[in-house]
């Protein structure tokens, strides 16, 4: 084969291999450019061409930069920087001319590699770019390679290649669990746009029913061992935003909430960790009432909303404890009681006029509640994603003509009836439940998962969970959203869930990713003093960590230098190989030859003791003479080998 | 690095040594070569961006990487170590020729080696490989300008297999010459008339030197050989009298009787009559200062008078 097309690709495959990744977030017209430059790149080394003239290769590196700065905005940074190395990695394949540049291409190569990391680490693409280091270290090779060797074995760097990644890889773990982790950029992030997923700041009617059929990974949670066994999922109401005020169709919060809460736990808390994925808003998920908050940039409100002071980015890992069993604001302000209380002047005129019924009727606000849940399992509702779209009066519509509706709908027409009747109320949203992975003990929350309930205040409780949805559907909060909706409104990917034989499996998958998140993505500065201390407390201390690390490469080089280094034994030659087995069937026969005893002598010696023997011992020695020490022939060897295959001495039978 | 330096590093001479020479670790020396430097640069800015954007697999890939290069040093470094460098004796070159020194590599142990060359001040090598349980050559083409004996002096042999991130080299000064013999000189010219011991008493038309003619006058012909009747004849050019000698008579060549005085022309001119001689398969016998060599003919004849000739006034 040509071999400087071969030495090309070597630059190009590899190159192209570690491109695939980022070509989702590139423009088409980049792609192009850089496919053309590469298949131009080939074809010139395939033809022994020269290069494209200066003034051409200068066009083209501007036209690149401007199509850059025009498409970004930007040369540097994250997103244009990338861009630019693509191209300028492409225009250079047009121009290859040493030793340096091939290097120079090579090392774009791996720092696009780790670039990429930036928009996924999920455990295929660091299978796939364990493959692309492969290819680039390869490549490495080839470029020290000589043309003709490659053009005669193509691949023949892949095996040195893999054996040093094999090496580097005893280097590259210590380095991995031992280097000191600094938490917090170092300098600003880059803010970037980022597609907010999961629970919004509103609840709009048709807001939840959307992320209930995605199933986007919200968060897992693990509780801790020891504190009572698995947790029943009907208690696990995962809280997020909170929602205060009601503008006739939208549940939201206009103004902050400003203050902490004042609640008094019950009973002993149950401790869990929770692995937020990145929803790129703020809130945080809680149980109950939490035990004592982790240390994050955060704030708890008065109302247990519990927000980040940044949007959380990326996969973010808290343990906390939470009192299931609470009392929260006894005595409730008068503000916030305005607050609760308080809906738009006008509209849904039913509903206020039943609700102020129930008022004239009720003794106690626990009446009230009770009313209005009674009148949620008594009416003919339904449980539905698919509810009439709301007209002007939506809480009125629902609760009179459709009765069709979702979480929201349940939530959203309580809270406006107990504020109608009098009773402070607000809307809850958050997850509810979870999927229960019994191979790994934690809860897997989903999209699906999403529900929103409502807070209502009685004298003397504080603040307490109404969960209206529980008395249309029961089986959303027992069993799950699975459960709940009638089996043709399952989304897509939940009726797979429910197949039975693939679950395990989907478990199973869901586990080693939770894995991989833990140890591998979330091994940070937390996680590094715990598992160091655990091991030894001395190794959690910078110095200690520094020293082991030291320690454990000086190991590492030690045993690879040592296993590199070592003398191989000399591989002894045939000839001798068959002598040494003629000798040692001599030895089972008695005949011991000496340390120091040439073959000639131990022959002479042997044949005495053995007449019956002696010529076949003298022409085995002879032949073994030959085959060693005479001209090297084939012949010799053969019959040497024969010879002794055949020599059985035996016993001697006197 | 400047790579020029490369054989000047360790600054220290190294010791001359016969040959051969054995690679141990201890003698062996590793450096980054510039891509190793811009290597190491790169992994230190994406280690900062896995600080910063606290990108756990940028960490976990960032040191895959370094450990790459670490291990390069060890496979760089083995590729050099327990060779058995053997210099090969040089072919003797004309001055102003290339002549190509050879070291001889030859494997203490059976491993294959790649991309091994010499580095020296006066330049490189080509990079050569060794097969497993072979023996490979390194060649260095080194032009001579002088006559004499002449070695590379200190060298590196070097190597930066496999990733070309390290370069391993080993400095050293082999007791290691070639023959450089005197630059023939460029005109050819009729070799001396066959003279005796003392120049002046042997007559210029000796026996059986014969007339063969006349050429123009060169600066050194002896005054004797001009043909004043011919200046009288043409008037302003000078003609030098030519004899040629019957075959099978002595022919001496004198440090004398070259007809310059400078004495590496003197060289030139006798090695270009020593060449001239021996394809003629002519006898011939060399007079040097200090030296006498008889007549004689043969390859070996000749190599003995262009060797007296290369080392004439140098000793040895």
């Amino acid at each position: 084969m040509n071999a400087a097309l071969v030495a090309r690709s070597w630059l190009v495959i590899p190159l192209l291999l570690v491109l695939v990744p980022h070509g989702p977030s590139l423009p088409a017209w980049l792609l192009l450019a850089w496919l053309a430059c590469a298949g131009l790149s080939l074809l010139g080394a395939h033809q022994g061409r020269p290069w494209p003239g200066k003034a051409l290769k200068w066009l083209i590196t501007l036209a690149g930069l401007a199509g850059v700065a025009l498409d970004y905005g930007t040369l540097i940074g994250p997103a244009g920087g990338v861009a630019l190395l693509v191209f300028l990695s492409g225009a250079k394949l047009l121009e290859i001319e040493g030793q340096r540049d091939r290097l120079g291409l090579l090392f774009v190569g791996v720092f696009l590699l780790v670039a990429h990391f930036l928009a996924s680490q999920s455990l295929a693409t660091a299978a796939y770019m364990a493959l692309a280091a492969l290819a680039l270290a390869a490549a490495l090779i080839a470029s020290q390679t000589p043309g003709a060797d490659l053009a005669r074995k193509p691949f023949g760097p892949l095996a040195p290649a893999a054996s040093l990644l094999g090496q580097a890889l005893l280097f590259a773990l210590p380095l991995f669990l031992l280097f000191p982790r600094i938490q917090g950029p170092l300098w600003g992030l880059p803010q970037q746009q980022m597609a907010r997923s999961g629970l919004s700041d509103r609840m709009a009617p048709g807001d939840i029913s959307q992320l209930i059929q995605s199933d986007e990974l919200a968060f897992r949670a693990e509780f801790a061992e020891g504190e009572g066994g698995k947790p029943d999922s009907r208690a696990l109401y995962w809280r997020g935003p909170v929602l205060w005020d009601y503008d006739g169709r939208v549940w939201q919060t206009t103004l902050p909430v400003p203050g902490h809460p004042r609640g008094e736990p019950r009973g002993a808390p149950r401790h869990y960790t929770l692995t937020l994925e990145p929803h790129h808003q703020r809130w945080l998920f809680l149980l109950g009432l939490p035990e004592k908050l982790p240390d994050l940039p955060s704030h708890l409100g008065p109302d247990l909303q519990w927000t980040a002071l940044h949007a959380v980015d990326q996969r973010l890992r808290y343990e906390t404890g939470a009192y299931l069993d609470y009392r929260l604001d006894p005595d409730l302000a008068p503000e916030w009681r305005r607050r609760a209380l308080t809906l738009p002047a006008e509209g849904n005129p039913r509903a206020r006029a039943l609700a102020l019924g129930w008022r004239q009727a009720a003794t106690s606000e626990e009446d009230i509640v009770g009313k209005a849940l009674e009148l949620f399992r008594q009416s003919p509702f339904a449980y539905t994603l698919t509810p009439p779209p709301a007209g002007a009066e939506p809480v009125d519509d629902f609760l009179f003509s459709s009765k069709r509706g979702f979480c929201e709908h349940y939530a959203g027409a309580f809270v406006f009836l107990m504020r109608s009747a009098g009773v402070p109320a607000r809307v809850v949203t958050g997850y509810q439940g979870g999927e229960y992975s019994a191979l790994g003990r934690y809860w897997i929350v989903r999209g699906r998962d999403a529900h929103a309930w409502a807070e209502a205040w009685l004298p003397g409780r504080g603040w307490v969970r109404v969960d209206p949805t529980a008395a249309v559907a029961p089986d959303r909060v027992e069993r799950g959203i699975g459960a709940a909706l009638p089996a043709a409104e399952l989304p897509g990917p939940m009726a797979v869930m429910n197949g039975a034989w693939l679950r395990p499996l989907l478990l199973g998958w869901d586990l080693v990713n939770n894995q991989w998140n833990q140890w591998v993505l979330g091994y940070n500065l937390e996680r590094q003093r715990k598992l160091l201390s655990r091991l030894n407390p001395l190794l959690a201390t910078l110095e200690g960590s520094l020293t082991i690390l030291a320690l454990a490469s000086a190991g590492v080089l030690g045993m690879l230098g040592i296993g590199l280094f070592a003398r191989r034994p000399p591989r002894r030659d045939p000839a001798t190989r068959a002598y040494a087995r003629f000798c040692g069937r001599l030895a089972r026969a008695g005949l011991e030859r000496g340390a120091a005893e040439g073959p000639a002598d131990f022959a002479r010696r042997a044949g005495g003791a053995r007449p019956d023997l002696a010529s076949e011992i003298g022409r085995i020695t002879g032949l073994y003479l030959a085959a060693r020490y005479g001209k090297a022939e084939v012949g010799e060897l053969a019959a040497l080998k024969t010879a002794v295959a055949r020599f059985r001495p035996g016993r001697r039978s006197r | 690095m400047a790579t020029r330096a490369l054989p000047y590093i360790p600054w220290r001479k190294p010791r001359m040594e016969p040959g051969p020479v054995h690679l141990t670790a201890r003698r062996l020396y590793i450096l980054p070569t510039r891509g190793g430097l811009v290597f190491g640069l790169l992994l230190l800015g994406l280690l900062v961006g896995a600080i910063n954007y606290g990108v756990s697999l940028a960490y976990l890939f960032t040191f895959w990487f370094a450990g790459l290069g670490v291990v390069g040093i060890l496979h760089t470094q083995r590729n050099l170590a327990g060779l058995v460098l053997r210099p090969l004796p040089v072919e003797p070159v004309f001055a102003g020729e290339v002549a190509e020194f050879v070291l001889e590599v030859d494997l203490a142990e059976g491993r294959a080696r790649h991309r091994l060359g010499i580095h020296h001040p006066g330049g490189r090598g080509p990079l050569a490989d060794v097969p497993a349980d072979a023996r490979g050559r390194l060649r260095l083409d080194l032009p001579q300008p002088a006559r004499g004996r002449h070695g590379p002096g200190r060298f590196a042999v070097y190597s930066e297999y496999p990733l070309g991130l390290f370069r391993c080299w080993s400095v050293m000064e082999l007791d290691w010459r070639g023959l450089v013999y005197p630059a023939p000189a460029g005109e050819a010219r009729p070799f001396p008339a066959a003279l005796g011991e003392d120049e002046g008493a042997v007559p210029l038309r000796g026996e059986g030197a014969e007339f063969a003619g006349l050429r123009a006058y060169l600066p050194g012909d002896p005054p004797r050989r001009i043909a004043w009747k011919a200046l009288a004849r043409s008037g302003d050019r000078l003609v030098t009298k030519q004899f040629s000698r019957p075959v099978g008579r002595q022919l001496w060549l004198d440090w004398r009787e070259t007809g310059v005085a400078d004495p590496e022309a003197r060289l030139s001119r006798l090695t270009r009559w020593v060449l001239d001689a021996h394809t003629a398969g002519l006898a011939f016998g060399l007079r040097l200062p200090g030296l006498e060599i008889p007549v004689q003919a043969g390859e070996g004849h000749l190599r003995r008078c262009l060797e007296a000739l290369a080392l004439q006034g140098q000793g040895p």
